[in-house]
């Protein structure tokens, strides 16, 4: 709630004001802290991802790996394998027992880390996952809703995995192969072609949800996600899914701060950013700050197909591959302008576009196709 | 009859002047005739005898005197005959006439009537009511009995200064009598007290803006005299107006700033509007957080802690459209005074500043109006007479700045937003007598806010307030106040039904104030009495805003508090040179239910887990008290009248808070009153000050340095929820403050060139010694607060080419204000994430702005129907983009660093102002 009435205060200010790219100059970095991101799931799926934080001129990040176990306070330890890098997983099915509690415990660079004994928490089912047009700002919403009968305020974290299937605007019956250097045909019954790809994202920020101001644990209709108009996403055939995690009050405030922090603080209004204690420490130095909050809990999916005729609306309209080129010496010298072939064949002249309006590469797209997806595109 | 028809055009003056030089002289005369007489007398004294030769040419005389006067000896020469001797002092003639004597002056009763009241009164004696205004430089006014048969060493005398035109009493302006230094500066009431000594005296007389004038009075007892002066209408010699200057330097208050309508009207502010608040915040010690801010700081303070009054009625919120205008319509403003540091005694209730905001009584004499017309406000004024004694005030203002959101771009979504406010003031003002007089102010303010059909925001300030001031005698006054005062604002939403929210929130007051000043003796001033309010705060009501919204209806409870508070004030003048200001003030608060309550484990800070019972608090019955004294002092060495030297302590005390985490004055701050878990907040100031204007007062100069101490202050915790929040107590923290500056300052009020330059030095700082945090703000040291910015540069000047062309710039230069940056990054749930630092350890770059406007009155004819004003100018003249703040957003998983001003470019205005 706080977010929209701070969004549109900042764009008045657009209206008179500069918003200008900058960057502090003189901060005394702070990086080398531990960075924490583990969830405890039951019976599979449990991670834990160890890395440090980098001054902000950097780029890259370091995994940073170590001894990691759950302990339970009934004094059971767990140990996790490091599959990459930095991130742990318990490769064996996990149950929770009744009445235990649970702590990560891990020692890293000889130092030994434990975080508060936390209690397990069940996630519902997801009641619906759906979408909707939303006329106002042109874009599809995707939504949850959800309800928790087990408790009296329940709060959530959402995550999800989008894989789409990118179809070229027009189908160019053949391309230029530059390694090759010579004319391909596209072939629609062989992955040969440029008409059909995909793409994937998943979800870049804490999604949280909570029914502290409800008359009941129901959340109707929370929108998790935003599918702009412009996109590649419904050009064919989208699909999403959801993963949906219960939370308490406590890593539910730790993880909104987080967010409140990177979306919140440019505004007239902003409140002041603080960093607020997670509940890992180091043992023989509790003043150490350990960023990240430990939770477990179980993990709930849902997914949903949405299919681009199903939302005409969003349809890319008025765009430039309509034009129709001719005018080149050849298809090498098309494609060094960034042209692609539409038609080529003996008769008639060939015919040249965009190279994004006949190539789904050149639209984020690659020809990896997963292998569920429910259709025969190649 | 016909000898003073007669000698009318011989008769000058009334008075007869007594003192002239008189000869003696001495006779011996035998059987002499007239003629020999008249010869030897004549030519001894000096004197010149008239007479009818035919009359006497047959008597002789004989007189014999030894030192005389030549009157007596000229009677006795006569003694015995039907002759009588008449003098004319004044020309040195006497008269001999047959059976009559001459007048020679005309009779005490001529011009006027007198009602004798009873002997020995103190007082005052009705003069005749045409003669109520003294209006003339030349003519001597006669206060007190004439016919007392002793003079009084002392007289007390009082009355009234009022402009001649409009008949609105004139403030601040000083009467003075030169050789004894005697003076007295006219009360918001334009009453003024003075004492002098009695006998003949020339009283000068100077007011800003205004004609220097005296008045020539022969003071016989205490009494009465009203006085009217002219405004000094385009004259292009220099005036000398020393009344301000005098003010400061005389005056044993320190950081005080006190202008008037005229100073305001010049300065450029963004769009042409004038603005009261803008120009409070050019003034040296008062800083904001930015240029979007709503509030203001006064040497360290936070916005909460200054008390806004506009003509006695509370002020919660002082700005329309989020700081871009003030709340108070500058038509009908008369003045403004900020009281930084020597918080006067009969003011109350927070901790470092008041600003009292007085309003105009409407012009008495004709029936005149305003208006407006600026790019983005626009507004109107209607004044006039009801009668003889009584005025009015209408004046209402209102904006259009929709269009502004018009120009946003398509794809920002709110390019059909709407935001405007109005405001509306009425104001009367009865003169029962001249010992009563009515005041009553009614205002009310609505600003609202609409953007894309979703979110709706909205705020109200509404006061009333009736006031009556009482003239017991010339020694005593008293005004009763009384009034009531409500603040509110509500956001809301509507676009997702499913969490659909109103949000209300709402203060109201009712007070009531007995003051009383009492000229005791001229050494002593009392000025004591009683204040009381009522507070009703309703923190918080959330409901849903739709039918299907599944929002659950939330209520905070109410609170109620009482607020109250006696004072006495004693302005002691122990030399002519040295002059202090003791004050006390007691104030008793109670909070009162009904309330339910929960009482917290006091080792450690109050939190939902450690709470250790639960108390329940009846209908009006309190709960809680906090009382204690405040104290006020100030003292003043004048090496002359030009040079003087100030120091001042205060104390005081806060009762109620304003809970916010954000850095400006947001829409969605809450207010808290002290109760069982929050304590007031306690300031104390230290100030010393020295004052001299140089050039015959033309040049004002001063540095001020100040030290301020802050307890209770109220801070939120990390992660704190602040709205809609139960048990607040478990969010917020006390801290400590500390502030200290010098403030340098250099005006010039009059020539073509006037305006003043202000350099001040502060710090501000807070700090957690709280021991039951367990993880305090930098380590529990001394961090900077949001509004520390250590060096200010603040210059406002305007320049008069002649009396219709003026130009008026102002430049504002001070350090970047403390912020918050990430100091490192991280990945977490798939995006990056930063780590901030300490709060404020950081500054954002410099800020510096320069605005430059030209002002155009097209028509100077004084009997022309309207008078037009136009106004032209540039806001942000140099298109600085000053920061208003530094921050990273996350997109598309990565982090940005933006920086955003609010205004960055040059912004070009134009307003149309006529008056009729």
């Amino acid at each position: 709630m706080k977010k929209k009435l701070i969004y549109w205060i900042v764009f008045l200010a657009i209206a008179i004001s500069c918003i200008s790219p900058y960057e502090p100059q003189g901060i005394e970095s702070t990086e080398g802290l531990l960075v924490v991101e583990a969830t405890l799931l039951a019976p599979y799926g449990t991670e834990v991802k160890l890395s440090r934080t980098i001054s902000l001129n950097d780029m890259t990040y370091e995994p940073v790996s170590g001894e990691v176990k759950i302990l339970s306070d009934d004094g059971v330890a767990y140990r996790l394998t490091e599959t990459e890098k930095g991130t742990y997983t318990l490769e064996q099915e996990f149950v929770y027992r009744e009445n235990v509690k649970y702590a990560l415990d891990m020692i890293l660079d000889g130092k030994h880390y434990r975080s508060e004994y936390v209690e397990p928490l069940r996630t519902p089912e997801v009641d619906a996952l759906t979408w909707k047009y939303n006329e106002k700002y042109e874009q599809v919403d995707i939504m949850v809703t959800v309800s928790n009968p087990d408790v009296d305020v329940a709060y959530y974290q959402w995550k999800f995995k989008e894989n789409w299937e990118v179809r070229a605007p027009n189908f160019g019956t053949h391309r230029w192969d530059p390694d090759a250097r010579r004319v391909i045909t596209n072939e629609l019954d062989t992955p040969n072609n440029r008409y059909y790809c995909w793409a994937k994202d998943s979800s870049r920020h804490f999604i949280l949800g909570s029914s502290e101001k409800f008359i009941s644990t129901t959340i109707k209709d929370k929108v998790i996600n935003e599918i702009a108009y412009g996109g590649s996403r419904l050009s064919n055939l989208y699909h999403i899914s959801v993963k949906q995690y219960e939370l308490d009050g406590e890593a539910y405030s730790y993880f909104r701060n987080l967010q409140n922090n990177v979306e919140t603080t440019g505004s007239i209004f902003a409140p002041q950013p603080t960093e607020m204690k997670g509940n890992i420490n180091n043992l023989d130095n509790p003043k150490e700050t350990v960023i990240g909050f430990f939770v477990a809990t179980t993990e709930i999916t849902i997914e949903m197909y949405i299919e681009a005729n199903e939302v005409p609306e969003m349809q890319v309209r008025g765009s430039d591959c309509l034009e129709v080129l001719k005018d080149f010496k050849g298809p090498q010298d098309a494609y060094d302008q960034g042209y692609g072939i539409l038609t080529y064949g003996i008769g008639a002249p060939p015919e040249y576009m965009l190279m994004r309006c006949v190539d789904c590469t050149r639209r984020g797209g690659t020809k990896k196709k997963p292998e569920w997806w429910p259709n025969d595109h190649q | 009859m016909e000898v003073k028809k007669l000698y009318l055009s011989l008769i000058l003056l009334t008075f007869t002047f007594v003192g002239f030089a008189q000869q003696k002289i001495s006779l011996n005369l035998n059987q002499v005739t007239a003629e020999e007489l008249f010869r030897q007398i004549e030519q001894q004294s000096g004197y010149t005898i008239y007479c009818n030769p035919a009359d006497m040419d047959s008597l002789l005389f004989s007189v014999q005197c030894v030192d005389e006067l030549a009157p007596q000896a000229l009677a006795k020469a006569f003694e015995g005959t039907a002759f009588q001797v008449s003098v004319y002092e004044g020309k040195q003639q006497l008269f001999v006439l047959k059976e009559r004597s001459l007048v020679t002056s005309i009779s005490d009763d001529y011009f006027y009537q007198r009602k004798e009241l009873e002997r020995g009164s103190s007082d005052y004696y009705l003069l005749n009511p045409m003669e109520q205004k003294a209006t003339s430089e030349n003519k001597v006014y006669t206060i007190g009995d004439e016919t007392a048969t002793t003079l009084p060493d002392k007289v007390q005398l009082t009355g009234v200064i009022s402009d001649f035109r409009t008949g609105e009493p004139i403030v601040g302006a000083v009467i003075y009598e030169e050789t004894t230094m005697a003076g007295a500066t006219t009360d918001a009431y334009g009453y003024y007290s003075l004492s002098l000594p009695s006998g003949r005296q020339r009283l000068l007389i100077r007011g800003l803006g205004l004609k220097d004038t005296q008045r020539q009075v022969q003071l016989y007892g205490n009494g009465k005299l009203d006085i009217e002066l002219e405004e000094e209408v385009y004259s292009l010699k220099e005036v000398t107006v020393t009344s301000e200057r005098l003010a400061r330097v005389q005056s044993t208050a320190l950081g005080v700033e006190r202008m008037q309508i005229k100073d305001i009207k010049n300065i450029p502010t963004a769009f042409g509007e004038m603005d009261v608040i803008k120009v409070v915040m050019m003034l040296p010690g008062v800083k904001s957080v930015g240029e979007a801010s709503s509030g203001f700081n006064v040497r360290g303070g936070s916005t909460d802690q200054n008390l806004i009054l506009y003509n006695n009625g509370t002020i919660y919120n002082p700005t329309h459209l989020f700081g871009f205008f003030s709340a108070f319509n500058p038509d009908l403003v008369k003045e403004i005074e900020l009281y930084k540091s020597s918080i006067p005694s009969k003011y109350g209730g927070r901790i470092s500043s008041v600003l009292e905001i007085n309003a105009r009584e409407g012009n008495k004499k004709e029936f005149t109006g305003q208006v407006s017309i600026g790019l983005l406000t626009s507004r109107v004024t209607l004044e006039g007479p009801i009668g003889e004694k009584t005025s009015f005030i209408l004046g209402g203002r209102t904006t259009y700045s929709d269009w502004i959101l018009g120009m946003l771009p398509e794809d920002s979504g709110y390019k059909d937003g709407k935001a405007g406010f109005y405001d509306l003031n009425a104001i009367l003002d009865h003169k029962f007598s001249d010992k009563d007089n009515l005041y009553i102010s009614g205002y009310y303010s609505n600003d609202r806010f609409r953007f894309d059909s979703d979110e709706r925001y909205g705020y109200t300030n509404a006061n009333a307030s009736a006031k009556w001031r009482h003239i017991y005698n010339n020694r005593l006054t008293s005004t009763m106040t009384g009034g009531y005062d409500h603040y509110s604002y509500h956001t809301e939403t509507r676009e997702n039904p499913s969490d659909a929210y109103k949000l209300k929130f709402g203060i109201n007051q009712v007070y009531g104030k007995f003051d009383f000043t009492s000229y005791i003796t001229d050494k002593h001033t009392l000025d004591f009495g009683l204040n009381s309010t009522l507070y009703m705060l309703s923190p918080g009501t959330y409901t849903p805003n739709s039918d299907s919204s599944l929002v659950a209806r939330d209520q905070i409870q109410d609170e109620r508090a009482l607020e109250t508070s006696v004072y006495l004030a004693d302005r002691w003048e122990i030399t002519p040179k040295l002059s202090i200001d003791l004050g006390v003030r007691y104030t008793m608060f109670n909070a009162l239910g009904p309330r339910t309550y929960t009482l917290y484990d006091p080792n450690q800070l109050p939190d939902e887990t450690n709470g250790i019972s639960t108390e329940e608090a009846g209908d009006w019955k309190s709960f809680k008290t906090y009382h204690a004294p405040e104290f006020r002092l100030s003292a003043r060495y004048a090496f002359s009248s030009d040079f003087s030297i100030k120091a001042g302590a205060n104390t005081l005390r806060q009762y109620i808070h304003k809970i916010s985490n954000t850095t400006v004055m947001s829409p969605t701050d809450t207010w808290k009153l002290s109760d069982a878990n929050i304590k007031p907040q306690k300031g104390l100031q230290v100030a010393a000050g020295i004052y001299k204007n140089f050039l015959d007062n033309t040049i004002e100069t001063s540095i001020e340095g100040y030290y301020k101490t802050m307890e209770d202050y109220l801070d939120y915790r990390s992660g704190a929820q602040l709205i809609m929040n139960h048990h607040i107590e478990t969010d917020v923290i006390s801290t400590t403050g500390r502030a200290y500056g010098v403030e340098l300052m250099l005006k010039k009020t009059q020539g073509k060139l006037n305006g003043w330059i202000s350099y001040a030095y502060s710090k501000t700082q807070l700090r957690q010694d709280d021991p039951r945090v367990d993880d305090p703000i930098n380590n529990g040291d001394w961090y900077n607060a949001d509004y520390d910015k250590p060096h200010e540069f603040k210059f406002a000047g305007n320049y008069k080419f002649t009396q219709r062309y003026s130009l008026s710039m102002n430049c504002d230069y001070s350090t970047g204000r403390p912020i918050t940056v990430p100091t490192s990054k991280y990945q977490y749930a798939g995006g990056e994430y930063v780590y901030y630092s300490e709060r404020n350890q950081y500054r954002i770059p410099d800020f510096f702005r320069m605005d430059l406007s030209f002002n155009i009155e097209p028509s100077h004819h004084l009997t022309l129907l309207t008078h037009s004003m136009i106004s032209i100018g540039v806001y942000n003249l140099t298109g600085r983009k000053n920061a208003y703040s530094v921050y990273y957003v996350a997109e598309g998983g990565r982090l940005k660093g933006y920086k955003m001003a609010i205004f960055g470019s040059p912004i070009p205005y134009v307003s149309y102002n006529i008056k009729f």
